[in-house]
């Protein structure tokens, strides 16, 4: 396993040893301080989610079942005085024909320019730190996320988890499934830069407005 | 690593920079008061602070065992693990992983242990264009510039500044309108996506790692770590051997105080867990995945009086809050690390001989310590610093001659109080006119530099002491 690196073996062998021998000198190795059970939370559901993904300039909506997430997307981007055409995930299992209905125009895919409208199947959110969690995985490309200038994710409302260990024990039985996405990502506000004074700007390099939908059974 | 020599010259024309007056004095409003928000908002901000002490107590104390064990999940996600023991060993190590990637354009995210290695230059000078993706590090980039705050590396540079670099460097008609901050974002925006589309290496530093899942945690802003993941070929992370933690759970205290200390934010708008290379069926990510563990002087810290540094998670807290920092800014340091931090971690990473001044650019009021999240006493290591400096014959010769005449002066009751009559004397005679004001504008020899800016009293004509004898008598 050590040379799956690379031919820098001594290099390894030296800091693992040099850590030990002080490891044996350290005031950290009689620690009687070990606690690293988060702060319990108090009940935190879909207001508590809605509150904070506010604060940090995210929208949330909550509809009835999966079917009525195209009309939401149309009234938003009404909202927004964005016209109703958008790019949705592949791995989002919602008919041609509902977006059709809702008088939306869609294709299945990559966002092709930037100022794109991009439909996510989000894969969770978390209720005390307001996140939604988008992944990658088989069939989705995670660029598509970061390259629209808009971001809706979708969520079904089964997977609104009340805190950041329901997340811990997804990733884990992932892990031992051995499925492990390559990357996870807790997204609480779009693309932000303080760079450029304040107030700070959105749109930094991805997207300047996130909105999250929420769907029941 | 990096380290100036010359500190008080370079305070010097730092303070001379009204750019940077106008920015640390609103920067020191306003990160202290998002700092405060956000933590007087909790029910128990002492007991978060206390937990994230505890946890990167024990991430240190297990540090060889947590790296091996992350290293074998990272290795079992399918990506590889190289130890670097210093910043030289680093930068081939990454050099060579681009050349095997055949790569050309190589994109990054903000950290700050590839400013120590010095990466950017090693990289350019192995003939690969390298682009500096969060926003201010790619203003300081273009300007060739290092950055002056760990978390805000363009804080000296004005908005006026940054339009005349982009007219400087960008490739772009110049009668197009540039003048304000979302004028400026747009043309950044439209640049670097063409850098972040084109790049086929994506290099990220890490925040934590976590030994249990191998997981490679980065928070940004902007996004800009992602994008730099998602669109190469190559993914390569580099960090220092401290930012491992044993779980997931450790890694929540953590990212629960991190953002809070640093900009005031309950969470960081992205926070990302990588952890290997595209999986069969993705439809993108790199193929490669490569995580470089940096030791350069960390691991001889443990076990010594240096090694609560190890605990540090490069928040910044201790820079905004700092009264120096805020006066003289991040360049003056003349460092990769500035402030507090900065005076204790320069003198490990460069040598003390090379910075034996930044542990005395300190007035020891202790707010670095109380707003330190995870409790570091910077004082007492900089402290440290400093009795070393002493003990390695460091200091000028004149200062320690001038010590020991001090000391002797001080130590018997009649040369004590004959060396004070006389300086009384002396100064009361060298005020002449000043002294109805009761202030000395100048001061002659050794005092003459300290009281360049600043005014010292005129003695009273009659000592403490002489004046408690006479109550004494009269009473």
């Amino acid at each position: 396993m050590v040379e799956a690196g690379t031919g820098h073996v001594s290099s390894r062998t030296d800091i693992l040893e040099r850590l030990r021998r002080g490891a044996a000198t350290s005031d950290y190795v009689t620690l009687t301080e070990h606690s690293a059970e988060p702060a319990a939370q108090t009940v935190a559901g879909f207001a508590r989610f809605a509150e904070l993904a506010g604060a940090t300039q995210m929208t949330t909506t909550r509809v009835a079942g999966q079917g009525a997430v195209p009309n939401a997307v149309r009234t938003y981007l009404a909202q927004q005085q964005l016209p109703p055409n958008v790019v949705t995930d592949p791995t989002l299992k919602l008919p041609i024909e509902s977006w059709l209905a809702a008088g939306v125009g869609q294709v299945s895919g990559d966002v092709q320019a930037d100022g794109d409208v991009y439909i996510s199947a989000g894969l969770a959110a978390i209720a005390e730190c307001g996140a939604v969690v988008i992944a990658s995985g088989p069939g989705r490309a995670l660029r598509n996320d970061f390259l629209a200038r808009t971001h809706i994710v979708v969520v079904p409302e089964a997977r609104l988890l009340p805190s950041f260990s329901g997340l811990w024990n997804l990733l884990r039985a992932d892990g031992s499934a051995g499925r492990l996405a390559r990357e996870y990502c807790l997204v609480t506000g779009p693309s932000r830069t303080a760079d450029l004074g304040v107030p700070a700007k959105l749109g930094a390099h991805g997207p300047e407005r996130v909105h999250i939908i929420f769907f029941g059974d | 690593m990096r380290a100036e020599r010359d500190f008080p010259g370079l305070v010097e024309k730092e303070m001379a920079d009204p750019v940077l007056r106008e920015s640390l004095g609103a920067m020191e409003a306003s990160r202290a008061h998002m700092y405060k928000l956000a933590f007087d908002e909790l029910d128990d901000a002492g007991d978060l602070k206390a937990r994230a002490t505890a946890v990167r107590r024990r991430s240190i104390a297990g540090m060889a065992e947590y790296l091996q064990q992350f290293e074998r999940n990272v290795l079992a996600n399918g990506g590889r693990v190289h130890w670097a023991a210093d910043g030289s060993e680093a930068n081939e190590i990454i050099g060579r992983i681009c050349r095997d990637a055949q790569a050309r354009l190589v994109t990054k995210s903000k950290s700050m242990v590839t400013e120590e290695i010095e990466l950017v230059p090693a990289l350019e000078l192995a003939g690969f264009e390298v682009v500096e993706t969060d926003l201010g590090e790619y203003i300081i980039q273009l300007r060739g510039e290092t950055p002056s705050h760990i978390t805000a590396p363009s804080l000296h540079v004005s908005l006026q500044q940054v339009i005349d670099t982009f007219n400087e460097h960008h490739q772009v008609p110049r009668d197009r309108p540039l003048e304000t901050a979302d004028q400026l974002l747009a043309e950044a925006r439209a640049v670097l996506r063409e850098k972040f589309l084109h790049a086929d290496v994506g290099i990220t530093g890490a925040n934590f790692l976590v030994a249990e899942t191998g997981s490679v945690i980065v928070v940004t802003n902007e996004g800009n770590a992602d994008l730099t993941t998602t669109l190469t070929r190559t993914h390569i992370v580099v960090t220092g051997i401290e930012k491992v933690v044993a779980t997931l759970e450790d890694a929540e205290v953590l990212l629960r105080i991190l953002p809070r200390a640093a900009v005031g934010q309950r969470l960081t708008n992205y926070t990302s867990f990588f952890h290997g290379p595209r999986g069969v069926a993705d439809a993108d990510g790199p193929n490669e995945f490569h995580v470089v563990l940096l030791d350069n002087g960390r691991s001889a810290m443990l076990g010594t009086e240096f090694e609560d540094m190890l605990r540090c998670i490069r928040c910044a807290a201790c820079l905004n809050h700092c009264p120096v920092y805020t006066a003289i800014g991040g360049h003056a340091y003349g460092s990769v690390y500035p402030g507090p931090m900065g005076a204790v971690l320069t003198p490990q990473l460069a040598g003390l001989a090379a910075s034996r001044h930044l542990p005395n650019a300190s007035t020891f009021c202790g707010r670095c310590a109380e707003v330190c999240p995870v409790g570091i006493p910077l004082p007492k290591l900089m402290r440290h610093w400093r009795e070393r400096e002493f003990a390695n014959h460091l200091r000028p010769a004149g200062e320690r001659r001038g010590l020991r005449l001090w000391a002797w002066l001080n130590d018997g009751g009649v040369r004590y109080r004959l060396a004070q009559a006389v300086t009384r004397k002396f100064l009361r005679w060298y005020a002449g006119r000043a002294l109805a004001t009761g202030w000395l504008r100048h001061l002659p020899g050794p005092g003459r530099a300290w009281a360049q800016t600043r005014d010292f009293p005129v003695p009273p004509e009659q000592s403490f002491q002489q004046l408690w004898s006479k109550r004494e008598r009269d009473t």
